[in-house]
């Protein structure tokens, strides 16, 4: 009887064990996005976006790995050392032309969600693999300054009054 | 003949075997600036990029560059230093951006970023690669920035209040006084006619 | 006697009208504003070509001061060459306005009318020479400074910018303003 009971009890405490390691996968997560793009084109000359990411999971344990559908390209996303929890994904444009502007729908994929992406070789299978997460990155444009300098106006307007000046000086001096 | 044909089975293995050796994935880092100028106190955004040109992944990868861009000259506005990659697949194309603020200006020097990583996720020897560094900088003064880049409008608005009164006030005396003997002119000009 | 008196003083208002001297009223006039339009433009090289008054106070007070001098003489030049212009072109008009004054007047000889005519004429002729050089000059000299200090001598240094603008420009203002034509 008492051998029965402990055997049941290891059972049942294999099961919960079972349950809580099936468990290991981040259920409901809440993204914390801050983001980055690049607003200055005088500046720099090519334009970079970033996306820092903070994952809270209400249960389950943060996932390894993350990978980004950003721009449309699926990469693995950093993560910081010294804060865990924080995930990172950059993308990097050739030219200030070449990153979109307005918001961009950046898809997130774990471990699982990846693996079922990377099996997919139908564009319907494509779009069926669900994301882990989907999170939006929002770039203003980056922008050139003003469209003509200052001094072209400050010139203009002294010009026009030294010249009609040099008209009335004219109409004098014949 | 059974040895023979042992020993060449043995030759094809250790030939594959050291074939595989050999194709082993290997981490390119690059690491360079998107600034056309680097101005005190604005961003300077740096791209690390990370391509692994091999048939296999890596793993474990550790990005270590605290030291080119110490606390007291740099401030980190986005991104970290310090980024881990756990998996970099065949053939992917990593970037990695952070965005700086320079505390200082003046003449600097930026090395490289030291790199490790994993062949292989159940052996734990560690590689250790270095970026491509970007050498020697100038940081410009924001003063220096300012005057060639920033708009001005406010001061020529108040630049052209001020030298109104100069230019008009003139102007306004002389007008004055010519209309007025010019009309007398006009004036009695017609009074003539109409006579 | 009475034909000295009239001579001699035919002869102050010939001598004023043709003469440079100018009134001490007129100079103040020229100097103070060619203070102020030399000093307005350091505003402009402190603010946006970012040149603080501390370390650049020489060659503020070198450059003003020049300017100030050479912008005064032009518009001393100026003044000469208009005033005949304009006393011409205003002869008969105020030919007319004296004219009218005496309408009512039975005591005035020609004598007299001529000779309000003519003070009337100089001095209609000085306040209008005296205004319109100030304004030409003025106008020209703050364009040029524009010019030379925001697009030739754009890329220069603020120091060889500050010198080389305004004393261009001041040296501009002063060789056109003897101009006749």
């Amino acid at each position: 009887m008492g051998r029965n009971i402990s055997m049941i009890s290891i059972v049942l405490i294999g099961f919960v064990l079972f349950a809580f390691a099936k468990g290991e996968n981040c259920e409901s997560p809440q993204f914390q996005v801050s983001s980055y793009s690049t607003k200055d084109a005088r500046l720099t000359a090519e334009s970079a976006a970033q996306l820092e990411i903070t994952i809270k999971c209400k249960s389950g344990k943060q996932p390894n790995t993350l990978y980004a559908d950003m721009y449309g390209q699926v990469v693995p996303c950093a993560q910081s050392i010294s804060s865990p929890g924080k995930y990172y994904v950059s993308v990097a444009a050739a030219t200030h032309k070449q990153l979109a502007k307005g918001s961009t729908v950046v898809k997130l994929y774990d471990d699982e969600s990846y693996s079922a992406l990377r099996k997919a070789r139908t564009e319907d299978a494509v779009k069926a693999a669900k994301p882990f997460g989907v999170v939006e990155i929002n770039h203003p444009g980056a922008s050139y300054g003003p469209w003509l300098p200052s001094e072209f106006f400050a010139v203009i307007i002294f010009g026009l009054i030294w010249w009609a000046a040099y008209r009335e000086r004219s109409k004098i001096l014949t | 003949m059974f040895f023979k044909i042992s020993l060449t089975f043995i030759a094809l293995i250790s030939i594959v075997f050291s074939q595989t050796d050999d194709e082993e994935s290997f981490l390119f880092v690059t690491k360079q600036t998107f600034n056309r100028f680097i101005v005190e106190n604005k961003e300077l955004t740096i791209k690390y990029g990370l391509y692994n040109s091999g048939p296999t992944t890596v793993f474990n990868v550790n990005l270590n560059d605290m030291h080119s861009f110490p606390a007291d000259k740099f401030e980190l506005l986005v991104g970290t230093l310090n980024p881990k990659w756990e998996r970099i697949h065949a053939g992917v194309n990593l970037t990695h951006v952070v965005v700086l603020k320079p505390k200082q200006s003046g003449l600097s020097n930026i090395t490289y970023a030291i790199v490790t990583y994993q062949k292989s996720e159940k052996n734990t020897d560690v590689q250790r690669t270095y970026s491509s560094e970007i050498g020697d900088i100038y940081i410009m003064t924001s003063r220096e920035y300012d005057r060639r880049f920033s708009s001005h409008i406010i001061d020529w608005i108040l630049f052209t209040a001020m030298a109104s009164p100069c230019i008009i006030f003139p102007f306004f005396l002389w007008f004055n006084s010519k209309n007025k003997y010019e009309l007398l002119l006009t004036k009695d000009k017609l009074i003539r006619k109409v006579q | 006697m009475s034909n000295q008196r009239t001579t001699s003083r035919d002869e102050d208002l010939l001598l004023q009208d043709f003469s440079r001297n100018v009134t001490t009223k007129s100079w103040a006039l020229f100097i103070g504003n060619a203070a102020v339009v030399s000093a307005i433009p350091l505003w402009l090289f402190w603010r946006i070509h970012q040149m603080d008054i501390t370390s650049y106070f020489i060659h503020f007070i070198i450059g003003t001061a020049i300017s100030t001098y050479f912008l005064n003489s032009a518009y001393q030049n100026m003044k000469f060459i208009l005033k005949h212009k304009i006393a011409q072109k205003r002869e008969e008009a105020i030919n007319r306005e004296i004219t009218k004054l005496f309408t009512n007047d039975k005591n005035a000889n020609k004598k007299d009318k001529d000779d309000r005519v003519l003070t009337r004429k100089n001095e209609v002729a000085d306040f209008e020479a005296t205004t319109f050089s100030i304004f030409y000059n003025n106008a020209f000299y703050l364009v040029c400074l524009i010019v030379l200090s925001f697009f030739v001598f754009k890329n220069f240094s603020p120091t060889v910018n500050y010198l080389f603008s305004v004393g261009l420009s001041t040296a501009i203002v002063f060789l056109f303003s003897t101009g006749e034509k």
